[in-house]
């Protein structure tokens, strides 16, 4: 026997250990998470002040909730995360709003800290293993209006407790924001707005920015859809690429679920521009519950990109069937961008809405 | 590379129905020398002090050419075993009770031209050595492919052996679970058999005439064998590691996984493979507790060559609380690509990102590099509750 030949690992997702924040309601606190990255339920819009209790209970657990505030109206927004340990954890929460963005990049996000009823920059959670952690005061907020570019907010909650510390990280590539996503439940992305069933049509704006440092590259863009048969969907960047090109996915009818369309693009850096996603819904019959999403990915090429990828736990394969013209080979990629449009309730809006 | 069950099929001392009738129908074996004379086909020796003379003397149960390597494999057997130091010297005899015990069978051609041969080997309790009749229940198989129903292949092959040269069966037998003899018996005896045109199957019936047999037929040897006591396998599982030989060699570095499924604590695994790697080392796994958390498993990595052919035998052991209804153990083998194979590997949609993320966090010091394992097949057994 050549016992150096003989190792012990795990294929199972590892847990945090500590108070950890979804990214979607079928997320358990393990890492490399699953996407999507964008759904975190673990922040919560309320237009008013409610026990924060009230969202530490396993039905409350299991249900998103609206994120998009009232303008010019205080907001109070909640936070929770889970003790994905087996001992009793203590910690605070921070929560950080940014106008819609595509990709999450803390320059976006990071100088916009929300505050506390008592003013306090942080939230403090406390939760016995395995239970539920909610902020012990909310967040209030007051928007006076979408900046320019966007139609709606992001949101970002921050857990740090004493072994997670999560310090805002530096994004130095495409696999950083990826590895931001998928490996770090101390932080949960919320890219969500709600949109109305009815409306015979409606746009969402979020700006697109690429840092000015990183090489270009590019990404697949992929519309799908639940629940959206019958309507067009396209989208269109409002300025050309540095190279002068033009990042557009023509109207298309969607047929049925899943993958609509996809296109891919070159993100050159310091490209900025507001990226549009249009809805056309003649019928104005959509379900409460339906979705559409745009998802970005980065084709991981082989090389230390790969490594990185593999080794973090980012990769899976796009199978591109029904992308362009041409059907495709599955390709590795990394999820870097999630945004969702969801129709009505069962998002349960806001609690008092 | 594939992983083929061989559990569907009793593997271990087994009916080779070829000899099932041998002594009824088979005459007896011809004189092929006459007294005090060398042996003038493939041969063994009684013992470590004859030369292939007939007819023999001294002990007629200590076969030198029995070679027994134990629990474990000998690297590079057919040349190993074929030196003249190797020839000079014996194993020791014992047989590991519960445990796949690694055999080979070496020959001397006493003619004076090349000469092929087929080879048997036989475990016998002692009181079945004065009839052939029975040795075919007895036969002990080789770690050559096999596919179930088939039963398990008990030949393997010394070809073209040259005059005076000493050979080496093809394949390694393996005894994969000695349990103490039956009743009326005391111990094992170990019969090999030259199986050629010219050393047909004995047809004996006494004491006199097995005597009479290993004194004049060196195309039979005869060692008897210590079982060594043990604690037998609650569960076995035999499964066969094959790459083809036209396989392009690649990376040659492969991955074997277990991953144990509702096992209490208590329970043990052990793995032992019939040969070597690439670099001579065993591909094993010793006797340890398995993982009983969920998605933990052992591996362990190997250098394969196109044209590998194994028999892993997977061992587990009860030492407490019986499994979960439907408790499992998958046994995976994987493809480590090599850097030229990745970028297709990766257009066919054939790394496994998930088993390649855990190979390379279980493996990382190991200095095996970047990880992108293919999946390449699976085995597994699964326990019912009785």
């Amino acid at each position: 026997m050549t016992a150096s030949n003989l190792a012990i690992g795990s294929i199972a997702p590892q847990t945090y250990q500590g108070i950890y924040v979804r990214n979607n309601l079928v997320a358990q606190g393990t890492v490399p998470e699953q996407p999507p990255f964008n759904l975190c339920p673990d922040i919560i819009h309320s237009d008013s002040q409610v026990p924060a209790n009230t969202f530490a209970t396993p039905a409350s657990w299991q249900q998103m909730y609206s994120t998009d505030p009232i303008i010019g109206a205080q907001n109070f927004y909640y936070v929770r995360g889970k003790n994905g340990a087996s001992a009793p954890d203590t910690g605070t929460m921070a929560l950080y709003w940014a106008p819609a963005q595509v990709f999450n990049f803390p320059a976006a996000w990071k100088g916009n800290a929300l505050t506390t009823l008592s003013g306090g920059e942080s939230s403090a959670v406390s939760a016995s293993g395995g239970n539920i952690a909610v902020g012990d005061e909310p967040f209030v907020w007051t928007p006076a209006s979408v900046p320019f570019g966007s139609s709606y907010f992001n949101f970002v909650c921050q857990s740090v407790d004493r072994a997670n510390p999560n310090p805002i990280p530096t994004i130095g590539s495409w696999l950083d924001l990826s590895n931001l996503l998928s490996n770090k439940p101390g932080f949960g992305f919320r890219n969500t707005a709600v949109v109305d069933g009815a409306a015979p049509s409606w746009m969402h704006r979020q700006m697109l920015s690429v840092p000015a440092n990183f090489s270009p590259a590019q990404l697949q863009l992929v519309l799908s859809a639940q629940g959206f048969t019958g309507t067009t969907v396209g989208l269109l960047c409002d300025m050309f690429t540095p190279s002068g090109q033009v990042i557009a996915i023509d109207p298309v009818n969607v047929v049925g679920d899943g993958i609509i369309v996809g296109t891919t693009a070159t993100m050159e850096p310091g490209y900025q521009t507001s990226l549009a996603i249009v809805c056309w819904n003649p019928s104005g019959s959509l379900s409460p519950g339906s979705s559409l999403t745009l998802s970005m990915t980065y084709a991981v090429q082989t090389g230390a990109d790969l490594e990185f990828a593999m080794t973090n736990g980012l990769l899976r394969y796009q199978h591109e069937q029904g992308i362009g013209s041409s059907r495709i080979g599955p390709t590795p990629v990394a999820t870097v961008a999630s945004i969702t449009f969801m129709v009505g309730a069962p998002l349960q809006s806001a609690l008092h809405r | 590379m594939l992983l083929k069950s061989k559990s569907s099929h009793t593997f271990g001392i087994g009916y080779d129905p070829r000899i099932r009738f041998g002594s009824r129908t088979i005459p007896r074996p011809k004189v092929v020398a006459q007294a005090a004379s060398t042996y003038s086909g493939i041969y063994c020796r009684p013992n470590i002090d004859n030369g292939g003379t007939i007819p023999a003397s001294g002990t007629l149960c200590t076969c030198p050419d029995i070679w027994i390597s134990g629990t474990q494999p000998l690297a590079n057997f057919q040349t190993a075993l074929a030196t003249d130091s190797s020839y000079a010297t014996a194993s020791g005899d014992g047989i590991q009770q519960g445990q796949p015990n690694y055999i080979y069978v070496r020959a001397r051609n006493g003619a004076s031209q090349p000469l092929s041969t087929q080879v048997q080997l036989f475990a016998l309790p002692c009181g079945v050595i004065q009839w052939p009749a029975k040795w075919g229940q007895y036969s002990i198989p080789t770690d050559i492919e096999y596919q179930p129903p088939n039963p398990p292949v008990y030949i393997s092959n010394i070809n073209n052996l040259a005059a005076a040269a000493t050979g080496v069966a093809q394949n390694a037998f393996i005894w994969s679970d000695p349990e103490t003899p039956p009743p009326g018996s005391d111990h094992y005896c170990l019969i090999t058999w030259m199986n050629n045109a010219s050393n047909p199957f004995p047809n004996t019936f006494g004491q006199l005439d097995i005597s009479n047999l290993i004194l004049n037929d060196l195309g039979y040897g005869w060692r008897n064998v210590s079982l060594q006591s043990g604690s037998s396998p609650t569960v076995q599982m035999v499964t066969q590691l094959d790459i083809p030989v036209n396989t392009p060699a690649g990376s040659r570095q492969y991955y074997i996984i277990v991953i144990p499924s509702g096992f209490p604590n208590g329970w043990q695994v052990s793995m032992s493979c019939s040969q070597t790697d690439a670099k001579g080392n065993a591909i094993a796994i010793p006797q340890q507790n398995l993982p009983t958390q969920q998605g933990l498993f052992l591996g362990v990595y190997a250098w394969l060559d196109p044209g590998f052919s194994a028999t892993l035998t997977f061992n587990l052991y009860q030492n407490g609380a019986g499994p979960a209804n439907n408790a499992s153990l998958q046994v995976q083998a994987q493809y480590q690509s090599a850097p030229h194979e990745l970028k297709r590997a990766l257009a066919l949609g054939v790394v496994d990102f998930v088993t390649s993320r855990a190979l390379q966090s279980a493996f990382r010091g190991f200095g095996l590099g970047p990880t992108a394992a293919c999946p390449l097949g699976s085995d597994n057994v699964t326990l019912k509750r009785p």
